[in-house]
């Protein structure tokens, strides 16, 4: 199996969310979110990096909000009564589960997506390698493509989503994890 | 390792802590204590050596065990009177304490640092025999007694059974010991044997050719028993019952070790030091039973949580004071007072007595005054003081460094101290005290003081100020220099204080729990190093500032004060220089930082004269740096949960952390040194062009000038450091002598000079009853020159451009305060005249 960032088994056994940005579907193992809730009344942040939409007060805890839309690469989201943050878990929580495979962050992290959609419970023979005709700013935070019959859903790479180390803009050639023909 | 072996591991380690942290100070409390005190003090340092012996014999920690078994017989006979305690036998304890708990520390890792030298030295003490063992009379092995106690102590333990008999019979157990390098023959053993029979009743015995050990039961005091078996009374001691019930080995086929380590007898001694420790920990939990270990995790939960219930309060009282009636408002009021008591209290748990740094400097201070030879007492004030954990854990270093300097630099050699006339030993007084919502540390000492001359002289060899800066600088400012970065370099290190890190080091660290450093100091009587923090840095006062609608939070610590200035006042009050906006406050030149324009650079370009009727200004301290923030409003200041960064926002440069406010909305802390370095760069962006025009004539940059005008729309400046003084007189005051002016000044005369004599300038105008008298430093009779109104001084690294046709005394021209001004060279000008 070529979606080397993110665990399959889990993946198979208990789904992935997903979500609408610019009218296209998205997708996270489910186990990696820790809610999803419409609490956006953010406050902004200046000179935070471009994707870091600002700061919400989630019951006492400071949740980053990072704007999805910017991080991919379709332009800064516009919030109506549809968006919605994405909450994941921190990597504390994902080991208090026993979850594998993945790491997140450890702070609080909120993705703002346009929409939310469904848990979808793909089957092995669904998930498939990030297409070859992606662009490389983008390549880098798909983990592949989970292919039913009605829908196609690009699962993210949390991870590298999180990884603020990984300058976005760069020029630098994201590694190429190769990942053979599509399927 | 399992689990729950790892657990118990961090038990014992805690546990062990728990035992050795007061030995440290209970060994260093020996060295002066009295007879009585000082047995009670043994007793309790032995029990927590044995207690961590015990255990770690149980987790096979073998390197642990063996060192502190080696202690403990040190401590066995200095507590059973065999030998008496004395200050140098600290010295190996206390090393020994150190190596001990650098192990424990490493747990789970087990590490194992030599220890042979250390056991070595101890053994110097349990080994006293080879010294004097000299003595061939059997009577007198006393003196070969000193070293009878071999590692380990006693062959024979006295059972409690037997101290309850004894006790049954008004009568004590001794402990008759008795050992030579061969003098002792085992065919003595009968008649000494039957000495002993006559005296008391034999419970037990160990013979060996070369050392023989009773426990005899008796009705006498140990030096009539002595006496009466004819013995050394040195021989004889009482005995201390072990915690054992099973009888021990009481025939005379029981093993005795002469291995100082035998591992069959460690491993026995090891359970039963188990037990122990257990028992004494049961016994301290009833004597204390109302203190349970709590993970600081769970705290720092809690600590949160308490911050959550405050923030629902808030809100709750925000969204319900409106609509509620009297019953729901009585409701809500006891809310607020149940949740701010909570909130208190949970931040007590935090809270530790400074004791628990204080009390280390004792040992600290011991050791380096000896390696110093010099004398100091430590004196401790307020160590109940509480301080919150997190603020504790960070305190040490900087006070380590603190006290090492007052030792190392400010407390004099026993001679010179009795030179000038002060007693020999030195006096270090560490001070903690609660004031105004702030906890008060002082470090004092009465040694030398700090002299603000070799100060002054010191940063000028490392460049830090000119020899005019310095001048002009208070004894106070002096002094404080000692903090400044890059003051203390490698020619002061010394193996005591100047560790490569300076005083900056402690400055920095103590800016970074929010509080402030301050040093008093008369040369020849002492200094007081005096620092001021909060209590606690969950949660800081701060004030709210605003850009727009906005918000901001900056910790009052680096608050100095809050300006407003009026729009009207504006131009006179904000100026710009080279560009960079300045405040002049209290005739000091404040640096402004334009906050809207950090936060968002591409939405204000340059500096914008128009932000409404009123500017808000807060003067913010940071280390060394002074400025003024410019916020569109000040609200309230506001109790705020601070909340750390994420890393995803650390790259901004310009916060300290997240703070939730009262209406539940997050607010950026902004961090004032940040701030500070942001606006450095930014500032530096804007002048970058000047600046390179400048550098190559860089005698220009931050002169200090005195400005004064003769007559309207002229303006001179001279350079401050070239003056002596500035003399305000009477016009009266002006003699005429021989066609020449003068005043009286300092018992003479003092010629005048009028610019207009020798300048062309418009003359000195005829207004006002005085004028002032500018007098340079300079060589030979001193000339002053008579001035109008002296406008203001002024630091400035303003561009001077030379003017053609002016005679020498004329540097050149510079625009200061918008307004053309000539700088006059004093020298020049004193000169000219005399042609």
């Amino acid at each position: 199996m070529s979606l080397l960032s993110i665990p399959v088994s889990e993946t198979l056994a208990h789904g992935l969310s997903a979500f609408v940005l610019d009218c296209q579907l998205f997708g996270i193992p489910v186990r990696v979110v820790r809610e999803v809730n419409a609490h956006l009344d953010i406050t902004p942040v200046p000179r935070a990096p471009d994707f870091v939409r600002g700061l919400v007060n989630l019951r006492g805890h400071v949740v980053t909000v990072v704007d999805l839309g910017v991080r991919l690469g379709f332009g800064r989201r516009q919030i109506d009564s549809e968006s919605r943050l994405v909450v994941l878990k921190t990597s504390r929580e994902l080991a208090n589960i026993d979850y594998k495979g993945l790491e997140t962050s450890e702070e609080k992290i909120g993705l703002l997506v346009d929409r939310i959609s469904e848990v979808v419970i793909p089957r092995a023979e669904d998930l498939q390698g990030p297409p070859s005709n992606l662009a490389a700013d983008t390549r880098q935070f798909v983990a592949g493509v989970c292919k039913t019959d009605k829908q196609a859903i690009t699962v993210l790479n949390a991870q590298q989503i999180l990884n603020y180390e990984v300058d976005p803009t760069s020029s630098r050639e994201t590694p190429r994890v190769d990942s053979g023909d599509p399927q | 390792m399992e689990e729950t072996d790892i657990e118990l591991l961090e038990g014992f380690k805690a546990e062990a802590e728990e035992h050795l942290a007061d030995v440290e100070p209970r060994l260093l409390e020996l060295e002066g204590a009295d007879a009585s005190r000082r047995e009670e003090l043994l007793h309790s340092i032995f029990r927590a050596v044995h207690s961590v012996k015990g255990a770690s014999g149980f987790f096979g920690l073998d390197t642990i065990q063996s060192l502190s078994h080696a202690m403990e017989s040190v401590l066995m006979r200095v507590r059973d009177g065999v030998i008496e305690f004395d200050t140098e036998m600290n010295d190996p304890l206390l090393d020994s304490l150190d190596t001990l708990s650098d192990m424990i520390e490493a747990i789970p890792e087990v590490i194992t640092p030599p220890i042979d030298s250390l056991a070595a030295r101890l053994a110097k003490w349990t080994e006293g025999g080879e010294t004097s063992g000299g003595s061939e009379d059997s009577t007198s092995g006393a003196d070969a007694n000193e070293g009878l106690d071999e590692l380990p102590s006693y062959s024979l333990n006295m059972t409690s059974d037997m101290a309850r008999a004894a006790a049954c019979f008004g009568q004590k157990v001794y402990r008759v010991v008795l050992t030579s390098d061969g003098s002792l023959e085992p065919e003595s053993f009968p008649a000494l044997q039957e000495r002993l029979v006559a005296v008391g009743e034999i419970q037990a015995e160990a013979l060996r050719d070369d050392r023989a050990e009773w426990l005899i039961q008796s009705v006498l005091s140990a030096p009539e028993l002595a006496q009466a078996a004819d013995l050394a009374t040195e021989a004889v001691c009482e005995a201390q019952p072990e915690e054992q019930a099973e009888p021990a080995p009481t025939s005379s086929a029981a093993p005795v070790e002469t291995d100082p380590a035998p591992p069959a007898k460690e491993r026995g001694d090891a359970e039963e030091g188990g037990d122990q420790a257990a028992a004494a920990l049961k016994a301290a939990a009833a004597k204390d039973n109302e203190t349970i270990r709590v993970n600081v995790r769970l705290l720092d939960k809690l600590m949160n949580l308490a911050g959550e219930l405050v923030l629902s309060r808030n809100q709750l009282l925000r969204s319900l004071n409106d609509t509620a009636n009297t019953t729901t408002k009585a409701i809500l009021q006891d809310l607020d007072l149940i949740t701010s008591a909570i909130q208190g209290d949970i931040m007590n748990t935090r809270m530790q007595p400074i004791g628990t740094v204080f009390n280390k400097f004792t040992r600290i201070v011991r050791d380096l005054s000896k390696s110093l030879d010099k004398k100091v007492r430590l004196s401790l004030e307020g160590v109940d003081v509480e301080l919150d954990k997190s603020i504790l854990e960070l305190l040490s270093d900087p006070l380590t460094h603190l006290i090492r300097n007052s030792l190392d630099h400010g407390i004099e050699s026993p001679p010179e101290r009795l030179g000038k006339g002060k007693s020999e030993a030195g006096l270090i007084t560490l001070r903690a005290y609660h004031e105004g919502g702030q906890i008060h540390i002082e470090i004092q000492d009465d040694g030398a003081g700090v002299d603000p001359e070799k100060i002054r002289s010191t940063a000028l060899k490392r460049g830090l100020m000119t020899r005019e800066e310095l001048k002009n600088l208070s004894d106070h400012d002096a002094r404080m220099l000692i903090f400044a970065p890059g003051f203390s370099t490698v020619e002061q290190v010394s193996d005591v204080s100047g560790r490569g890190v300076g005083m900056d080091v402690v400055k920095t660290n103590i800016a970074k729990l929010s509080g402030k450093i301050d040093l008093e100091s008369q040369s020849g009587q002492g200094s007081v190093v005096r620092i001021r923090l909060p209590l606690t840095l969950a949660i800081i006062p701060s004030i709210i500032v605003r850009i727009r609608d906005e918000r901001y939070a900056v910790p009052q610590g680096n608050l100095v004060e809050l300006v407003r200035v009026r729009n009207e006042d504006t131009h006179q009050q904000i100026e710009l220089v080279q560009g960079s906006p300045v405040l002049r406050l209290r005739g000091r030149l404040l640096p402004l930082i334009d906050l809207e324009r950090v936060l968002h650079e591409s939405r204000t370009e340059g500096w914008s004269p128009d932000w409404g009727d009123t500017v808000h200004v807060a003067v913010i301290h940071v280390g060394e740096a002074t400025f003024g923030l410019v916020v569109h409003d000040v609200s309230d200041s506001e109790e705020i949960v601070v909340k750390p960064l994420s890393h995803m926002l650390e790259n901004c440069g310009i916060y300290a952390g997240v703070a939730i406010m009262g209406d539940g909305h997050p607010a950026m802390i902004l961090d004032a040194a940040g701030l500070a370095s942001a606006a450095a760069i930014e500032l530096r962006d804007d002048k970058v062009a000047e600046e390179q025009a400048s550098r190559a004539q860089s005698q220009t940059s931050r002169r200090q000038l005195v400005l004064f005008t003769n007559a309207p729309q002229e303006r001179f400046a001279v350079e401050l450091s070239e003056l002596v003084r500035l003399e305000k007189i009477h016009r009266d005051d002006i003699q005429e002598v021989a066609g020449n002016e003068c005043i009286t000044y300092r018992d003479g005369g003092l010629q005048l000079t009028r610019l207009e004599e020798f300048l062309p300038v418009s003359p000195l105008e005829d207004e006002g009853d005085h004028v002032f008298v500018l007098i340079p430093r300079c060589e030979g009779t001193p000339r002053g020159i008579l001035a109008g109104r002296i406008i203001d001084t002024v630091r400035t690294d303003v561009e001077i451009t030379p003017v053609e046709g002016m005679p020498d005394a004329v540097e050149g021209q510079g625009l200061i305060h918008g307004q053309l001004t000539l700088l006059l060279r004093t020298e020049e000008l004193v000169k000219s005249e005399a042609v």
